[in-house]
């Protein structure tokens, strides 16, 4: 089952079907660098693959004798792995990844400057725009004639621009979204986690480019169609090789993403551990912060915006209206 | 017992706790200050609630020790601490005088941060405390203007208003209340009752206003039951209110809502209000939870008016 030299060169050919399988070692990486083909061996595929990754010549991968394949019978594809792949890199990357995990969401909470608590003037702005809108979802709720008053008073201190933080601004240019001082903060928290997802992950990443790229080191115990090669196989560049087959690089990438469930079971629910969380975040920057007017809105036009709202309510239903019935129908 | 168990204990007692119900509260303070501190929101909130009721049964030495630990971690500048060391100086204050300082100290805080809301809150009550009524209005009416979607402002400028017999602007308040929480039964029934007390101080005529008022109060109070079932309070002002509306001479020009319509509504109040007396007192089941005192009422009024 350990053929020498002379047989591989019969099963070159072959060599596409049956896939590079790496045997040997990690820890001889590590070594003496190989670079040169012994004086006998003719340069061949496997040879190749044993220079790239810097592999002893007694580390030969070990090839067993198959017979060629026929066209009629699908090739199932066999890697022996050696079993240090698993504690010297399927362990290993996904330690550090929690642990990765782990140090950004105290990094991230050790970074995050409070929100700065927003002035009398900023409240009396978003707040008042905000009656509006529940005088509008609810004006079912109130009679027609406190509604119709609300709605006069409304109207004419929204156009007249009387909840305004600085009124005389009303007719100028929304200001620069880089010059306010509170968009400037929200950019530098925001740059502050961005750094906090970027510059971990770019190491890492280098990390596994330089120790342990090419290297295939799981099996997944289910089939996949080819569009998943890209995504699992990502450092392995082998045409013909099953989509099963998980590379080190592609473990990476697993991790990354799919580390969630283990961060909520360490950390707890809001935890900055996750990066596919603050992408959320990102998203939908209203959610948790308080300011309703983003940088770059102007609270002039929306109030301009929501009396018009308000103008063109014609309809008015008064939820009391007819309640004697309703009641009497129940009972 | 857990921190989440404690604090059911605390959420299910009432609003307006009896005084051996507080003291039960209170009671459990040295099995709540032996908690290892685990920083969950859940024990902190733990800490505020029983903070209220150790002051209220007057065990200052753990409300002050409570106090320590609460501003130990969220820092004395906290606007919520601010608020909570507020309502301990006032409790445990012996005099006006004492009171009056709490005031100023009030005052200075809000001069140097119009936005710290509990301590805006608190200045209000204690001037209203103090006899202050118009000044505590007055307070409130700014506060409401500078945060006009925030209901408990508005419901206690209506509970202000009332109480002065400003019945309109009461009335307004309440409506403010109700754009806000479009589904409060008991804002409902409050301006149910705020209408009624108005028709009352208008006179005993027959007026076309008061026959107004008195429908609109009925109008409320049936809003409060159509949103929830077996409300007590609803049941019983629409009892009281059709059987104003029944005995008055009131002519049928008056009326919107016809006399055979109020009879029915009145039979039905009284049908319901007598199901959760007998309910309540048996302790069937889905009858559990009625104020003791408000089922005695109910009683009451079924006894008294056939």
């Amino acid at each position: 089952m350990c053929p020498s030299g002379p047989i591989f060169s019969g099963f070159e050919i072959v060599l596409d079907y049956y896939v590079l399988r790496v045997v040997q070692s990690p820890a001889s990486i590590y070594g003496q660098r190989h670079t040169k083909l012994h004086n006998d061996e003719p340069p061949n595929a496997y040879n190749l693959h044993r220079l790239r990754f810097n592999l002893p010549p007694f580390f030969l991968p070990r090839l067993p004798i198959l017979p060629p394949p026929t066209m009629a019978q699908v090739v199932g594809q066999q890697i022996l792995r050696d079993p240090a792949l698993f504690y010297w890199i399927l362990f290993p990357i996904t330690i550090v990844m929690i642990l990765t995990g782990v140090l950004r969401h105290y990094a991230t909470l050790l970074l995050q400057s409070a929100p700065k608590p927003l002035e009398a003037k900023a409240i009396r702005e978003q707040k008042n725009y905000l009656h509006g809108i529940n005088l509008r979802t609810n004006a079912n709720q109130i009679p027609l004639s406190s509604f119709t008053s609300r709605k006069n008073y409304l109207v004419q201190a929204f156009q007249a621009g009387n909840f305004l933080k600085d009124p005389d601004a009303k007719n100028k240019p929304p200001a620069n979204p880089m010059s306010d001082p509170n968009g400037m903060d929200a950019m530098m928290n925001m740059m502050k986690g961005n750094m906090m997802m970027i510059v971990p992950q770019t190491v890492i990443m280098g990390w596994i480019n330089a120790f342990f790229s090419g290297f295939v080191i799981m099996k997944l115990p289910f089939p996949l169609t080819i569009r998943f090669k890209s995504m699992l196989q990502s450092g392995v560049m082998t045409r013909d090789m099953d989509v099963r087959w998980v590379s080190s690089l592609s473990w990476y990438f697993l991790c990354l993403f799919g580390l969630r469930p283990v961060f909520t079971f360490i950390l707890g629910n809001d935890n900055a551990a996750d990066q596919t969380m603050a992408q959320v975040q990102q998203m939908n920057p209203q959610a948790n912060t308080q300011q309703l007017f983003g940088p770059g809105q102007d609270p002039a036009k929306m109030y301009l915006a929501e009396a018009e709202n308000l103008e063109v309510m014609v309809q008015h239903e008064f939820v009391l209206d007819g309640i004697e019935d309703r009641i009497l129908a129940r009972i | 017992m857990s921190v989440t168990s404690l604090l059911n204990r605390f959420k299910s007692a009432s609003a307006n706790p009896t005084p051996s119900e507080s003291l039960a509260l209170s009671q459990l303070a040295p099995s709540i200050l032996n908690l290892t501190i685990t920083d969950s929101p859940e024990q902190w909130a733990l800490y505020e609630s029983l903070l209220l009721s150790t002051l209220r049964t007057g065990d200052d030495t753990s409300a002050r020790l409570i106090l320590q630990r609460l501003s130990d971690r969220f820092g004395n500048d906290n606007a919520r601490i601010m608020a909570l060391q507020g309502i301990y100086d006032e409790a445990t204050a012996t005099n006006n005088a004492q009171l009056e300082e709490v005031l100023k100290n009030y005052g200075d805080v809000l001069k140097d941060d119009p936005t710290n809301i509990p301590v805006a809150k608190r200045r209000i009550t204690l001037l209203h405390h103090l006899s202050k009524k118009s000044e505590a209005i007055s307070a409130l009416a700014t506060l409401v203007d500078l945060n006009p979607t925030d209901a408990e402002s508005w419901s206690q400028l209506a509970q202000y208003y009332f109480e002065l017999s400003m019945y309109s602007q009461a009335i307004f308040s309440l409506e403010e209340v109700l754009l806000i929480l479009p589904n409060a039964y008991n804002i409902h029934a409050r301006l149910g009752e705020i209408n009624y007390v108005a028709a009352e101080a208008i006179g005993n005529s027959a007026g076309k206003e008061v026959v107004e008022k008195l429908e609109a109060s009925l109008k409320w109070y049936l809003r409060s039951v159509e949103l929830c079932d077996g409300y007590l309070r609803g049941y019983y002002g629409i009892k009281t209110v059709t059987a104003k509306l029944l005995e008055s001479k009131i002519s049928a020009s008056h009326r919107t809502i016809p006399e055979e319509k109020v009879n029915k509504l009145n039979s039905a109040a009284t049908v319901q209000l007598h199901d959760i007396v007998t309910g309540s007192e048996k302790g069937k089941k889905g009858f559990a939870g009625y104020d003791l005192a408000e089922v005695a009422a109910a009683k009451e009024l079924l006894e008294t008016t056939p």
